[in-house]
């Protein structure tokens, strides 16, 4: 069925009243011009508009508007004066016409009114009046033509009535003959099972409260959406006293890493730092700044001078960067007391006695003294010096008893070690020389002078490898004391006796290699060279003989070398990985030696056990010297090393029978004697526990023990 | 074009090349053990021989394909049944490729990024929401020394984690949104805007801290942020609630900070107002920026800011309904805006150090952070008409002699001691003692102070002989670490020695 017409329906029934009152509508009835500007509607709603133009009908102001528009389409344009276009008015400046009209007479302008005019004008009320300058002309507006501007500028038609899809597909005839000749059906007339039952299902779920309405729906899903209300849900059963760690108990992977906590403020962040924590008198802070430290502390007046910190938001940002871009890592912190590395010793005054006092000097020696050494029974001490002095001292007096000018400068000295043979045995630049002590008594004088005797040899040594003489025994003197000299073929650096005091090793180290190594006999007044062979340790430095056993230990610069003399075969060699060793010394038991080298090193070899160093120990600050052991280690077991610095490094150094014990080194004392060119060689009293130290400087001392 | 959204994402993301150097570079280092990824010896063969393609599966226990390349070749019996308990013991269990080993322990974000299917916008908030971090792999993966790892247990856990489907369901509720904007269905565009999916990370506090243990004690970042977005100007990307929330949020920790007398710290620094509380046995250290408008610096990146405040700002939330309702209050607490109110809700029975002093504070130093030190301190803030104290920061020109006048330094120094300190010092518009760092452990220096005197007359010549000596039978390791942790304390003690010299020296002048 067509819909009826909007102009239609509206005549049949009574309009809705509108929302002014009944007085104003009859006014507003008689004409538009009627009602003020004020009262006139601003907005154009389509209810009010359907409502004004309504009463518009009725009143039939309607009408009277169609026609007023179909006069306002009468332009008046077509009477307009000026028709020169758009062409700048300020061109017509200076002459009494503005423009020319159709007919190309001119077009004189009017006079604008004045404001005079233009007062009683506005006074009737009707109207204004505006000068058109184009035309120049003063034109009235009235009040029906402004309310139409003031529509147009608001975007509505001029004429209410317009509408602007006029619906011109609906009919106002209704058709007398249907399209159909069916009859109705018969369920046009009766309610709808179907729907009946489902109404009743819907209002049943309503009732029952199966079903929500929309709205319900609507109220429910925003609720469930309410942030706070889910928080709450959450928060009551967020954590419980029955939490665990890990609930699930299945985590796999490494442990999580917790951040580290940012580091806590110190007092240089405060606003008002104690003085000492601001700038110095050069202007530089005192403390080094942190890490990420970007300011400089300063003393603040006042609080509220304190100002915003230009870096807080940056640095909370890079915090943040730090938390999730940072790759964590779980890194053992070594949380030790420093002091629990050094290790715990016996307190040296329980390993007491050791030299630890200076008791005496001996002074006599100009130049450095390169060696030294105490009698068997302990009485005498000897010392060399650099030019070729031997003296003789009485250790208990410190007394010089004898001169001894032995050629050369000197390098090794050694008493012997028989009790009857009172020789002294000197390292020197052409050779060896036994020098006669003349400190025997009785038998001793006798034995010592069987020693010395002997025819002496002739001709001269050959530097060459095929060469069968190694070393050429003459007399030097018989008086004042007895000097045997054994000249080698190149200068002997150091000089051993055996146990027995018959049998003398010296080392030559700038000797062809055959020749470095040499033993003597002194009885028979023989030397042979024992290796026949150089050594790939390089030169030899060093050779002792074994206290008790057929064995020689000799030194190269880099490994000790241990050869059975009476089979005549390598037993062992230890590496003791020392660059260059510099001095060697046996243990009286003889299962231990020790090595010193030039760097620094002293290594204890422990003979029954591999060729490794068991113990190594870097104590000295330069060159190691001379290394010795007390003679009588199972009652004072005592070790020294002397070195370059100038100190004198006495141990404690016991070793135990049992083999399953390893010796026990304990440091007790370092001995200063104040040489700064260094100390040569020590030596210990053979009875007592004394230290002898003869230095560079000169100077011999003998350390006591209290 | 993927050129330039892979540069966008990574400047917007704030990791540059060099900022992710530089981030590789540090390490963290919290006191436990160090794990080790175990290795099985298959492991070991995949990297050394060459795998080739067909060798699909590798044997753990490959006796029998031992020595042999190019497959596991079985020499087991042709009467031994495939699959047989007895085959089993013998070969043990058939490993698939990739399966152990470095490389499939530790996997690169792009790897991840590819296997997930995400962008690098989600997978960032995924990894700041979740606390999931990168890891220092225990040696370097293929992919090289110049990538971040994460572990692929961690990765795991993204992957089940409820939010991506959120994620994905909400950016599928926006391209719809979208859509009805470009059809001009503002209507339908804004009810779908309303009705699109929601998340929250309740699920993922819990998660994170499973019991509340830990939840105290990794509150200190949590609380640093709030503060600093309590402060920051609502511009950009920071919305007013931000700022109104994280100031809300604060609040309510200040209040219950100060209800449970719980405040032991504060300090006054140039970067704000340290305060450091202890909660059940935890030390919780939070930093309050001074109130001033913040420099915001163009290369912070909000939307990480905003991410971290998001958990923080639901995870403190938490803590304080179990606090609060663990000491008989009801959370949310009514709101208390003025100061009166806020005390009210602190009591006033509480013994502290300030406990029957009340003080009022002066429009220049009515900061909020005083009001709840002070508090918290067991004074009461009252008017100035009826109070003992009177809290200024410039000069005073009208005296009341019946009361004292401090500065607010006065007031954290008074908390920091334990008692009320002497009020002459601290006179306004005057100079006040030094501010000292509550947190500086104070028998530190004093420690170090007591040592230099020892030194001064030097120690018994023969103990430090025979430390000398002992010293000697030092290994060269231990010699050198012992060296080391030396020189650390030498240098602080030079430090503590500078700083002690440059005192006297001032004393000295000030004296002259």
């Amino acid at each position: 069925m067509p819909k009826p017409s909007k102009s239609k329906k509206g005549k049949g029934k009574k309009p809705p009243p509108p929302p002014s009152s009944s007085s104003s509508d009859a006014e507003s009835s008689d004409s538009d011009d009627e009602r003020s500007y004020e009262d006139a509607p601003r907005t154009w709603g389509d209810a009010e508009r359907a409502q004004n133009s309504e009463q518009q009908r009725e009143s039939g102001a309607l009408q009277q508007l169609k026609d007023q528009a179909l006069d306002d389409l009468s332009s008046d344009d077509e009477d307009a004066g000026n028709a020169t276009g758009r062409v700048p008015t300020h061109w017509y400046e200076g002459y009494d016409h503005i423009g020319y009209d159709v007919s190309g007479s001119k077009v004189v302008p009017e006079k604008p009114l004045d404001g005079l005019d233009l007062a009683i004008e506005a006074d009737d009320g009707e109207g204004v009046t505006v000068y058109d300058k184009l035309n120049g002309r003063n034109v009235r507006i009235s009040k029906r033509e402004l309310e139409q501007i003031r529509r147009l500028k608001k975007g509505a038609f001029a004429n209410p009535e317009t509408e602007m899809y006029p619906d011109t597909y609906r009919s106002s005839v209704i058709e007398t003959t249907p399209l159909h000749n069916a009859p109705e059906p018969k369920r046009r007339f009766i309610p709808s099972k179907w729907e009946g039952m489902r109404i009743h299902r819907l209002a049943q779920g309503l009732a029952d409260g199966r079903l929500r309405t929309r709205e319900e729906n609507r109220r429910l899903r925003k609720e469930a959406r309410d942030p706070e209300r889910r928080f709450l849900e959450a928060a009551a059963s967020m954590w419980g006293p029955e939490d665990v760690e890990d609930p699930s108990g299945r985590r796999k992977g490494p442990l999580p890493v917790p951040a580290p906590k940012l580091k806590l403020p110190g007092h240089e962040e405060s606003y008002r730092p104690p003085a000492e924590y601001c700038v110095d008198d050069e202007g530089r802070p005192l403390t080094e700044p942190e890490e990420g430290q970007d300011f400089v502390p300063k003393q603040h007046d006042s609080l509220r001078r304190v100002g915003v910190y230009e870096k807080g938001v940056q640095e909370r940002f890079e915090r943040c960067l730090d938390l999730y871009l940072c790759p964590r890592k779980l890194k053992r912190r070594l949380a030790i007391d420093p002091e629990s590395l050094v290790p715990k010793l016996p307190d040296p005054r329980d390993l007491k006695p050791f030299p630890n006092a200076l008791c005496r000097s001996f002074i006599g020696h100009t130049t450095a003294v390169v060696a030294l050494d105490c009698s068997r029974d302990g009485q005498w001490l000897a010392t060399a010096d650099d030019s070729g002095r031997v003296l003789l001292w009485e250790v208990s007096t410190g007394k010089l008893i004898r001169e001894t000018a032995v050629p050369g400068p000197l390098s090794a000295l050694r008493w012997n070690p028989h009790l009857e043979h009172h020789v002294l045995a000197v390292a020197g630049k052409e050779g060896v020389y036994l020098v006669d002590t003349r400190t025997a008594r009785g038998d001793d004088r006798e034995a010592t002078k069987a020693l010395l005797e002997g025819e002496d040899d002739e001709g001269v040594i050959e530097q060459r490898r095929d060469a069968e003489v190694v070393g050429v025994w003459s007399t030097l003197q018989q008086e004042p004391c007895t000097i045997v000299k054994c000249a080698l073929a190149a200068p002997a650096r150091t000089v051993a006796w055996h146990a027995r005091g018959d049998y003398l090793a010296t080392v030559s180290p700038d000797a062809i290699a055959s020749m470095q190594c040499v033993v003597h006999r002194c009885s028979r007044r023989s030397s042979q060279a024992p290796l026949k062979r150089g050594d790939k340790g390089g030169q030899i430095q060093s050779c002792v003989f074994h206290p008790s056993k057929p064995f020689l230990f000799v030194a190269s610069r880099t490994t000790v070398r241990l050869y059975h003399l009476a089979r005549q075969e390598l037993v062992k060699t230890l590496r003791s990985g020392c660059k260059w060793i510099s001095c060697l010394a046996i243990h009286p038991g003889g299962d231990h030696c020790v090595v010193g080298s030039r760097d620094l090193r002293l290594c204890w070899h422990d003979l029954d056990l591999g060729e490794q160093a068991h113990r190594t120990l870097k104590y000295h600050d330069k060159a190691l010297r001379a290394a010795t052991f007390h003679p009588k280690s199972s009652r004072y077991p005592l070790m020294a090393t002397c070195s370059d610095d100038g100190t004198v490094q006495v141990f404690h150094a016991k070793v135990f029978d049992d083999l399953t014990t390893n010796p026990s080194i304990v440091p007790v004392k370092r001995l200063d004697v104040s040489s700064p060119k260094g100390c040569l060689d020590c030596a210990f009293h053979p009875t007592q526990p004394w230290l002898f130290s003869g230095s560079a400087d000169g100077s011999v001392k003998l350390f006591h023990a209290l | 074009m993927w050129a330039r959204v892979a540069l966008k994402g990574r400047a917007i993301d704030g990791e540059t090349h060099e900022a992710r150097r530089e981030l590789q570079t540090l390490h963290y280092i919290p006191a436990a053990p160090r794990l080790t990824f175990p290795r099985s010896q298959s492991d070991k063969h995949c990297e050394s021989s060459n795998c080739s393609a067909t060798m699909g599966k590798k044997y753990n226990k490959g006796r029998g394909g031992s020595g042999k390349r190019g497959g596991p070749k079985h020499t087991a019996k042709a009467t031994v049944k495939k699959g047989s308990k007895a085959r089993l013991a013998r070969f043990g269990k058939i490993a698939k490729q990739g399966q152990s080993g470095i490389n499939s322990a530790y996997m690169t974000r792009g790897t991840i990024l590819r296997r997930l299917q995400l962008t690098l916008k989600d997978f960032r908030r995924l990894c700041i929401l979740k606390g999931v971090y990168p890891r220092d792999p225990p040696k370097t993966p293929t992919a090289g020394k110049d990538k971040v790892y994460y572990h692929a247990s961690d990765i795991q856990q993204l992957a089940h984690e409820p939010l991506l489907k959120e994620f994905r369901d909400f950016k599928a509720a926006m391209v719809k949104v979208r859509k009805s904007v470009g059809r001009k269905d503002i209507d339908r565009a804004r009810s779908r805007y309303e009705e699109a999916p929601q998340y929250d990370v309740h699920h993922l506090v819990k998660e994170r801290y499973p019991t509340f243990d830990a939840a105290l004690a990794d509150l200190d970042d949590a609380l640093c942020t709030i503060a600093l977005f309590a402060t920051l100007p609502a511009a950009g990307r920071v919305s007013p609630e931000h700022t109104s929330e994280s100031k809300k949020v604060l609040k309510w920790w200040q209040q219950y900070v100060a209800h449970s007398h719980s405040l032991q710290k504060g300090f006054i620094s140039v970067k704000g107002v340290y305060f450091q509380a202890s909660i059940q046995k935890h030390t919780v250290t939070w930093l309050v920026p001074h109130s001033y408008t913040q420099d915001v610096p163009k290369k912070v990146d909000f939307r990480v800011m905003l991410t971290f405040l998001e958990f923080y700002t639901a995870y403190v939330k938490f803590v304080l309904y179990k606090l609060y309702k663990e000491s008989g209050l009801a959370f949310p607490p009514a709101t208390a805006d003025t100061t009166s109110q806020f005390f009210e809700l602190v009591g006033s029975d509480h013994e502290g150090p300030l406990s029957g002093l009340s003080l009022s504070l002066r429009r220049e130093a009515s900061y909020s952070w005083l009001d709840f030190a002070a508090c918290s301190a067991g004074a009461r803030i009252v008017d100035e008409a009826e109070c003992t104290h009177i809290v200024a920061d410039r000069v005073l020109k009208d005296i009341d002699s019946n009361k004292e006048h401090v500065q607010p330094q006065w007031v954290i120094d008074s908390l920091n001691a334990g008692r009320a300190k002497p009020c002459a010092p601290y006179q306004p518009g005057g100079s006040a003692p030094p501010h000292l760092s509550p947190f500086v452990e104070a028998d530190d220096e004093e420690d170090s102070d007591s040592e230099d005197e020892a030194d001064a007359p030097p120690s018994p010549k023969p103990e430090k002989e025979a430390k000398d000596m002992a010293k000697m039978l030092m290994s060269k390791k231990a010699k050198r670490l012992y060296g080391r942790m030396q020189h650390g304390r030498e240098r602080k003690q030079a430090a503590v020695a500078r700083l002690r010299k440059r005192r006297e020296l001032l004393a000295a002048r000030s004296r002259q």
